[in-house]
């Protein structure tokens, strides 16, 4: 177990204002100070190599137990490690050994070429010049900003940007990275290049990686496991398909007809959830998905059909809306 | 280069104070048949008012204010996950603005005081001038450990531009860079023995002038560096405390 979390809270105390002038006077005499807490009770365990999902809504925690587990944040309770060190002890070896890049946050140094950064990055973590220079020009073959090195970060596109940080965060080749929503903002086609690298990346050297993303197809291309947070609580942790298994057994069955149909006659074989004049979607329970088509394919007359899961992001949002915990047994890894 | 035009402007408008100040001392000696003021005499008082503008510029900083906002704004958090010192990165940056400010007020003071020295006689003895070196240095390192303990208080206040200008103003007056400390008389001079800012200016000042004895000299180094090692074991103590209270905002 390379990260192990138990019982790790957060809170923070604030002080509470309203709006308008008579609040803002009322608050230097006396103020309501409140207690807004971050993350309950969160506890996990993560495998060397293992690329997980954190999932959830704005403002879960998700992102405040990754500082946690960067060092950035002490915790109000609980415990962590993270490749046997307390992160919050901010060892220098632990900090040789990680990476956390945040997509809103940029870590290069704004009026310089990025190469100024990564040769910064060189000396901070006392890397030697032919395996800098090594992973600098591999790094930067892959993902195609060979080029760009001695341009001014702000100069960048966003992209390009995104791009840069990564060399920056995997020049001394960390055994864990911390992904906080690197796909932010950027376009299909180099959100789907960064997931290739990454995914390629981890199955090279073995990085154990925790990714925290709103786009599903990051979590969906990338991560064998979840970890959805929703008001500070772990509500799920488990293989991201088996979500669906929790709320219901479902699967959709898309039927396109060749003539017009009565769609009452299709009621009492499942729930109906679109239609028009040649195509129906039908919500089946999983046990008789198969005699159902049967039934469907002998009495209709059907040009094409095909069944599907019901689309993780149904699922994930049950259980962002869901206020209290569900506790799932830990998927064995296969 | 901003650090440099923002030195070479506070030395310009310390220049206008200096001629101001030159001239109050001046027209107080002609209303005054004594030949003293404040226990100084009018030499003293000139070379006083020289140097301290110029070593008050020396001594000054101004790296509170970027480590508030990088307290404030969250900036601190890129120094928390890499294996480098914050602290040894402040005070490389502050060690490297000082060392250029160095060679400038060096030059000035040599230009100032002998121009002054060909209108007046000054008592000016190099001798004094050798001895205020390590004083003076040292005096750079207390002002930058008071600051950087200052500089914390950017943890628990969220603004912090109106108090560090509270602050700098009175260090000002009270380490004697506007005027020497006998000003305020005996009482309020004792008690500011107790504490660090008379050992910024006015000690290192009133070496040069020549009011102070070798032995008050090595008496007033010693307490220099007392409150250097006092001000080392606040800074690591409020620092401690303040990173429990860092919010670590953005992201």
């Amino acid at each position: 177990m390379i990260i192990e979390v138990k019982d790790l809270s957060k809170h923070f105390d604030y002080y509470k204002k309203e709006l308008g002038v008579k609040s803002s006077l009322q608050n230097l005499f006396r103020r309501k100070k409140l207690v807004k807490k971050a993350v309950k009770n969160v506890s996990f365990c993560i495998s060397e190599g293992e690329i997980v999902g954190f999932l959830g809504p704005n403002g879960a925690g998700k992102t405040t137990t990754l500082k946690m587990l960067a060092g950035i944040l002490y915790p109000s309770e609980g415990t962590a490690t993270v490749s046997g060190y307390i992160p919050w002890e901010r060892k220098e070896q632990f900090k040789k050994n990680f990476s956390i890049i945040m997509g809103q946050k940029s870590q290069l140094w704004w009026d310089l070429p990025a190469i100024e950064s990564l040769n910064l990055n060189k000396y901070i973590y006392e890397i030697n010049d032919k395996q800098f220079n090594l992973i600098v020009r591999e790094l930067a073959e892959l993902l195609k900003v060979k080029d760009l090195l001695n341009v001014q970060v702000r100069r960048l596109s966003l992209g390009q940007r995104m791009k840069m940080e990564l060399i920056a965060a995997l020049i001394h080749q960390p055994k864990i990275i911390f992904l906080d929503e690197p796909t932010i903002g950027l376009d299909v086609i180099t959100q789907r290049n960064l997931r290739a690298f990454i995914k390629d990346y981890n199955q090279k050297f073995k990085t154990t990686i925790i990714l925290t993303s709103h786009y599903m197809e990051d979590i969906e291309e990338l991560c064998d496991r979840v970890i959805v947070i929703n008001n500070g609580e772990l509500v799920y942790d488990g293989d991201l398909y088996k979500i669906n298994e929790i709320f219901n057994n479902k699967k959709l069955i898309n039927l396109n007809f060749t003539e017009n149909f009565n769609k009452n006659e299709l009621s009492p074989l499942g729930n109906i959830r679109m239609y028009d004049d040649y195509n129906v979607q039908l919500e089946v329970e999983n046990k008789i998905v198969n005699q159902d088509l049967l039934s469907i394919l002998s009495q209709f007359p059907i040009k094409d059909f095909t069944i599907e899961n019901i689309p993780i992001e149904e699922s994930i949002e049950l259980l962002y809306r869901k206020e209290g915990v569900i506790k799932i047994e830990k998927e064995a890894k296969i | 280069m901003e650090y440099r035009t923002n030195f070479l402007l506070n030395i310009f408008g310390g220049f206008f104070t200096l001629v101001i100040q030159l001239y109050l001392w001046s027209s107080i000696f002609e209303n005054t048949s004594s030949k003293t003021v404040f226990g100084y005499t009018y030499s003293e008082l000139i070379i006083y008012t020289v140097m301290a503008a110029l070593v008050t510029n020396l001594v000054s900083t101004g790296f509170e204010r970027d480590i508030a906002l990088d307290i404030k704004d969250g900036g601190l958090s890129k120094f928390l996950i890499q294996p480098i010192n914050y602290f040894k990165f402040r005070s490389s940056c502050f060690l490297g603005q000082k060392c250029s400010e160095l060679l400038v007020t060096i030059i000035l003071s040599v230009f100032l005081l002998c121009t002054i020295n060909s209108v007046m006689d000054l008592d000016l003895n190099i001798i004094n001038i050798f001895f205020s070196i390590i004083p003076i240095l040292l005096s750079i390192l207390l002002n930058f450990l008071f600051f950087y303990c200052i500089s914390s208080l950017a943890f628990w206040f969220e603004e912090v531009s109106m108090l560090f200008w509270g602050v700098n103003l009175l260090t000002l007056i009270i380490s004697g860079s506007i005027f020497p400390l006998d000003i305020f008389g005996e009482r309020l001079n004792y008690a500011l023995n107790f504490l660090p800012f008379k050992y910024t200016v006015y000690f290192p000042i009133n070496i040069i002038t020549g009011r102070l004895s070798p032995s008050m000299i090595l008496n007033g180094v010693l307490i220099q560096l007392v409150w250097i090692v006092i001000h080392f074991f606040l800074l690591k103590a409020l620092w401690k405390i303040g990173m429990n209270k860092y919010l670590a905002v953005g992201g």
